[in-house]
């Protein structure tokens, strides 16, 4: 779906119209195309033999007792040079003032440029290098965003601006913030977030994605004036949230006084256990990413064909039986569903270790679920992004599609050979795999730490185990199924 | 000495090895598509090996303006106007083909006509 500019008449005909167009909607994916092929049977047998074997090799190998230290402390090595070179104020500075510049570009390209999405800079650079490029950097390498967000940037430059007019004025009302709202602001605007990307269609009019970026702009500086920018940004910023939730599972991270190098997913293992709105962060980056793959399916085609045909037998309910709102329906059932399942294996694991309650067990636990949907978006996400990630050489030499040519790019056509559906395969299957073995790993040490050693902890580790396994087969299962669109 | 034959015969085998991965079987392959009133009647579908060379013979009823995603080949087809997309299966992956409403810049208010499908070797 590439539309100019869609003007939405209340008429019955463009309503007929516009409801014809909704099943497009379905592939649009944020922006751009994708080309998956199916995991052949081959590989989705081999994945899946590769998951239960592993699973049952690491019950039987990794350690059940030691000092609960050695299990559960990750060895931790301090760079002091290099926390040395990213503290230094100018560098810290340069990264935050990239960020705001990339973020008034994207801005004033979306506002002005040209409507047609493949010339404008703004959809590539916020679907492609942003949201799926520094989701790969913060999981990968370290918690990029804490330092180039550019609302906390130019917010901050905004406080020490009025300071420098006035000293010791605020330029936040310093509310106090009510605990009992958690995280929940965050998870709701990231769920907004995720429905405009992937159900609403609407993410490549580079236009709305113009007055998107202003209102979310406007809520998060409106919560950093309310209750204090660095409140905000731990309860109300929905990607310094999710972003910083991957990087727990980061190498890079930082200790009291220097940046750490540490073993990928240690992040993951906490000593208390998180709040219900820090799970349910996990649930929804689980929920969203496999709805994503499961709208291409065609079980969910099957489903849409029959929700939309009850419309001819009820044709007053037409607006009841229409894609977006099965879409929205089961886009939010995912992270329910998958919180419902991994509640009730709780359930299990306390019958067998007669230690803690269902609601602490889960809450200590699901962090090591991560590893598990960080393995489906790469699975989701990385041919994506290198194949379609391309725009981005022509739209940095033509910003605004008007014809300009700054680094001599503008005519680079992106290689849709520059990967192919093998690297697809075998990348997805290796991802799934090994996110699946760092999940159950972690899900060890945390159980080993919990409930000590004994017959009774490797019980209890049964009902998670089952559940991860179940989890790795259902992204592997949507990994091969034919794709319709 | 031993030793020297057999690298050589090594070299040799990676040499016909490396020589053998660009000859995919190059065949070519030809697909009748008709468009009725801006659907495809019959598969939706063309799947090709890596390597071949493919030819998508375009019939409609309606004067339409079809591009392949990806290979970005455009053409136009109409009802006394069969069009015809020739293309090197290069890229692997599953490409749509998609409708342009002829007139409006850029359009794409449609979903895909028809798939080509590029399995690796």
């Amino acid at each position: 779906m590439r539309s100019g500019r869609p003007t939405h008449r209340a008429s019955v005909a463009s309503f007929a119209l516009f409801a014809a167009l909704c099943p497009a909607a379905s592939h649009a994916h944020g922006f751009a195309v994708r080309y998956d092929l199916p995991l052949p049977l081959g590989f989705f047998l081999a994945g899946a033999g590769a998951t239960v074997l592993l699973s049952f090799v690491l019950l039987a190998v990794l350690p059940r007792q030691g000092a609960a230290g050695d299990v559960f402390l990750s060895p931790e090595r301090e760079l002091p040079t290099l926390s040395r070179v990213l503290s230094n104020n100018l560098v810290a500075e340069a990264i935050g003032w990239l960020g705001v510049g990339l973020f008034m570009l994207v801005i004033a390209a979306a506002l002005f440029g040209d409507t047609n999405p493949f010339k404008n800079i703004s959809t590539t650079m916020v679907w492609l290098i942003w949201w799926v490029g520094m989701m790969f950097i913060n999981t990968f390498i370290g918690d990029l965003w804490a330092v180039i967000n550019p609302w906390n940037t130019l917010f901050a430059a905004a406080e020490g601006l009025a300071r420098k007019l006035k000293p010791g004025a605020r330029l936040s009302l310093d509310r106090p913030y009510p605990a009992r709202l958690e995280i929940w602001p965050a998870v709701i605007l990231f769920l907004v977030f995720a429905w405009i990307e992937i159900i609403s269609g609407e993410g490549e009019d580079v236009r709305k994605l113009g007055a998107f970026i202003i209102a979310y702009s406007l809520i998060t500086w409106g919560g950093m004036w309310l209750f204090g920018r660095e409140i905000w940004l731990r309860h109300g910023e929905a990607f310094t949230v999710v972003f910083s939730m991957f990087a727990r599972f980061a190498p890079l991270a930082r200790n009291t006084r220097f940046l750490v190098l540490r073993p990928p997913g240690a992040g993951l293992l906490v000593s208390e256990p998180v709040s219900w709105s820090t799970a349910a962060v996990v649930l929804v980056l689980l929920g969203t990413v496999t709805f994503d793959g499961f709208i291409a399916t065609p079980t969910w085609s099957a489903l849409y064909e029959t929700y939309t045909g009850l419309a001819k037998a009820r044709p007053a309910l037409a607006g009841v039986f229409n894609f977006y709102v099965l879409a929205t329906a089961v886009f939010l059932l995912f992270p329910v569903l998958f919180g419902g399942v991994f509640l009730a294996c709780c359930r299990a694991t306390v019958a067998l270790s007669g230690r803690l309650t269902a609601s602490e067990t889960a809450r200590y636990f699901v962090l090591t679920l991560l590893p598990i949907a960080i393995a489906y978006h790469v699975a989701h996400y990385l041919v994506f992004f290198l194949l379609s990630g391309q725009y981005i050489v022509p739209a940095l030499s033509d910003p605004f599609g008007y014809g300009w040519d700054l680094f001599g790019t503008a005519s680079y056509k992106p290689d849709v050979g520059l990967v192919g559906a093998r690297f697809a395969w075998y990348t997805s299957v290796v991802a799934i795999v090994t996110g699946h073995v760092i999940a159950v790993q972690l899900a060890h040490r945390m159980a080993v730490h919990l409930f000590g050693d004994g017959k009774r902890m490797f019980a209890s580790e049964l009902p998670l185990l089952a559940l991860m396994v179940g989890y790795t087969m259902l992204s592997l299962w949507i990994i091969a199924q034919p794709t319709v669109s | 000495m031993i030793s020297l034959s057999r690298r050589l015969v090594s070299v040799a085998a990676s040499a016909a090895l490396l020589a053998a991965v660009p000859c995919y079987s190059a065949g070519t392959k030809t697909f009748d598509v008709e468009l009725v009133s801006g659907a495809v009647a019959g598969p939706k579908s063309a799947r090709v090996t890596q390597g071949d060379t493919v030819i998508l013979r375009w019939k409609s009823d309606k004067p339409l303006e079809l591009h392949l995603h990806g290979y970005d080949v455009t053409t136009q087809v109409g009802p006394a106007k069969p069009a015809e997309m020739k293309v090197q299966a290069r890229a692997t992956g599953r490409f749509p083909v998609e409708m342009h409403a002829t007139g409006a810049r850029g359009g794409h208010a449609h979903k895909p006509l028809f798939h080509l499908e590029v399995y690796p070797e």
